[in-house]
């Protein structure tokens, strides 16, 4: 199943488990949405169900507030992260309210700081089983939550269990692969990149950890400061988004243990990870 | 600025009211006042430099009271007031106004309430009233906000998206004249606000909103076609803030409570007994609550 799959497996099933949810977002309906996730959606569940809105970029989120004050569990997809970067504003203060909003991170220039505030959950799968897992779990979380999609993995291909009542965590980095040299931290996309990188890196003989972090807010900066302190080596495979976070957190955390400076790769392509990666010695 | 009288719009249409609805009309003005007036007992509180609602009493209560059972109310500015108005405590209010209670506790301790930015106000109404039509419910919401936020885009995006969707929203505009630092005739390039509601499809209205019968019959008239699903309209109250000469002497002078009071006590005489004990119990309740402000410690 591909990563776009496994997002509409996660709408269709929500929205048939639950009558209170449901989508609104610019040209979702006639328009499949920007990157055809939500294709056939309108004639299965008609159009109060998947409410095709205009571009108002600074009103979708309130109206989405609006409606899970007033009892709904809106699911609105946004075309892109610079959007959910405003959102992102809009959602603190209503911590008790629960609200999707799902954004494409991508090439158009990453949003920096998606990841503001500690009450509103941003996450970011990196594989199509997070994707479904995390998206049903948003779903059904009692606060808002914004979940960043990446552009270059709709058509990624994976494993996805077919559970109906399948969920993964919202927080909890995990380790993807194993190594002893480096720690390579990643998330959405830049997992996938870390991933043909640490190859590459093999054949050069250094061994290098990934950890996917799965979730900006909250961090895991336990997890990231327990494979540093094996590793002693770090770069910051990122969507250029939550840097700083993840580095300050790497100081509190882990700077004892660090026996070079921490890199930070963004955009994360698997060529700049290998050229740092080798000069870190 | 603008001061003449706004024309007569009164509505034949408008929804019949009981004999009582003047006197609790007067009576949410009256404590909206005096709970930001700094009243004796009150003396030198109020750290919080709160929005005052002088002058203002009219549009706020008018449209309030209009609400049925299961409708909402969305506030941008002035929402300790609204909040009274429609029965709130006042001991939390005044706590929260001392710095006794967080935003997180009156949170907890009134469920009915959330807190809203103000440029997000007309399209989280517009939200709530999608979650409305969305359950078929026969409900509206009233969202009452500044003219300020004419000069802003969160404006055309909320009225745009509730006509399109035929929501049952009434959004009353309090025209004072004043956004925060600047005067409408710099800010808006229409002068007579209730116009933008034609280019939206909706009907727009101008009352005066220092006449609180006027206010009250035009936004009930409004939220009933809203609760039909005849979609969203727009009322432009005219009213006052004392701010500088001129608009503190058209306080004075148009003062909607006192204009209510002598206007209740024309139509009866024995009016003027009972406003006088709705005044003795507003001091009362208002006492008891910054007497309760007044014994917790300060929230940190």
């Amino acid at each position: 199943m591909t990563y776009r799959e496994a997002i509409a497996a996660a709408l269709r099933e929500e929205l048939a488990r639950d009558e209170r949810t449901f989508l609104l977002g610019e040209g979702i309906g006639y328009g499949s949405g920007a990157f055809r996730v939500t294709a056939g959606m309108l004639s299965q569940f008609g159009e109060r169900r998947i409410r095709d809105a205009p571009r108002s970029d600074a009103a979708l989120a309130a109206v989405a507030i609006g409606a899970a004050m007033g009892g709904l569990v809106p699911i609105v997809e946004m075309r892109s992260g610079a959007l959910a970067l405003a959102a992102a504003g809009q959602l603190m203060n209503h911590r008790t309210l629960p609200i999707v909003i799902r954004a494409p991170l991508g090439d158009d220039g990453a949003p920096a700081a998606i990841a503001i505030s500690p009450e509103v959950r941003v996450v970011a799968p990196a594989s199509p089983a997070d994707a479904k897992g995390m998206l049903k779990s948003a779903i059904r979380h009692a606060g808002p939550v914004i979940v960043l999609e990446h552009r270059s993995l709709y058509d990624l291909s994976g494993e996805v269990p077919d559970d109906p009542d399948y969920q993964a965590p919202l927080e909890g980095a995990r380790i993807i692969r194993d190594g002893a040299a480096l720690t390579i931290v990643a998330y959405s996309h830049a997992v996938e990149e870390s991933r043909s990188a640490a190859a590459i890196l093999e054949d050069h003989g250094i061994s290098a950890e990934i950890l996917d972090l799965r979730a900006l807010v909250p961090l895991d900066t336990a997890a990231v400061a327990a494979s540093i302190a094996k590793t002693g080596r770090v770069i910051l495979a990122s969507e250029g988004t939550a840097d700083a976070e993840i580095a300050a957190s790497i100081y509190r955390g882990a700077f004892r243990s660090l026996r070079a400076p921490i890199e930070i790769v963004s955009p994360a392509r698997s060529r700049d990870i290998v050229k740092v990666a080798t000069r870190l010695g | 600025m603008k001061i003449e009288k706004p024309a007569d719009k009164s509505e034949p249409n408008a929804p019949a009211i009981s004999t009582e609805r003047p006197f609790e009309l007067y009576r949410a003005m009256r404590l909206m006042r005096r709970f930001d007036e700094p009243a004796s007992s009150l003396g030198p509180h109020d750290p919080t430099g709160a929005i005052m609602f002088r002058g203002e009493e009219a549009t706020s209560a008018g449209a309030i009271l209009a609400r049925g059972g299961g409708d909402y109310i969305v506030s941008a500015y002035r929402g300790h007031g609204h909040r009274l108005a429609v029965g709130a405590d006042p001991k939390l209010a005044m706590a929260y106004r001392f710095g006794k209670l967080s935003r997180d506790a009156i949170s907890e301790l009134d469920a009915d309430l959330h807190f809203v930015s103000a440029s997000d106000a007309l399209a989280i109404a517009t939200g709530i009233a999608l979650s409305i039509a969305y359950r078929e419910a026969p409900h509206a919401v009233c969202c009452i906000f500044g003219d300020e936020v004419l000069a802003q885009g969160a404006f055309h995006e909320a009225l745009n998206l509730a006509s399109l969707w035929t929501l049952p929203v009434v959004f009353v505009c309090e025209n004072n004249f004043f956004a925060m630092g600047s005067i409408t005739d710099n800010a808006v390039c229409q002068e007579e606000l209730h116009r933008f509601a034609a280019s939206y499809k909706m009907p727009g209205t101008r009352v005066d909103g220092m006449e609180v019968l006027e206010v009250h019959a035009a936004v009930a008239l409004a939220l009933a076609q809203a609760r039909r699903g005849e979609g969203p309209s727009l009322v432009e109250a005219v009213t006052y803030r004392p701010n500088g000469p001129q608009g503190d002497r058209i306080a004075l002078e148009r003062d909607p409570i006192a204009t209510t009071r002598r206007q209740m006590i024309e139509h009866a005489d024995d009016a003027a007994a009972r406003l006088d004990q709705i005044d003795l119990d507003i001091e009362r309740l208002l006492d008891q609550a910054a007497a309760f402000a007044d014994t917790l410690a300060p929230c940190r």
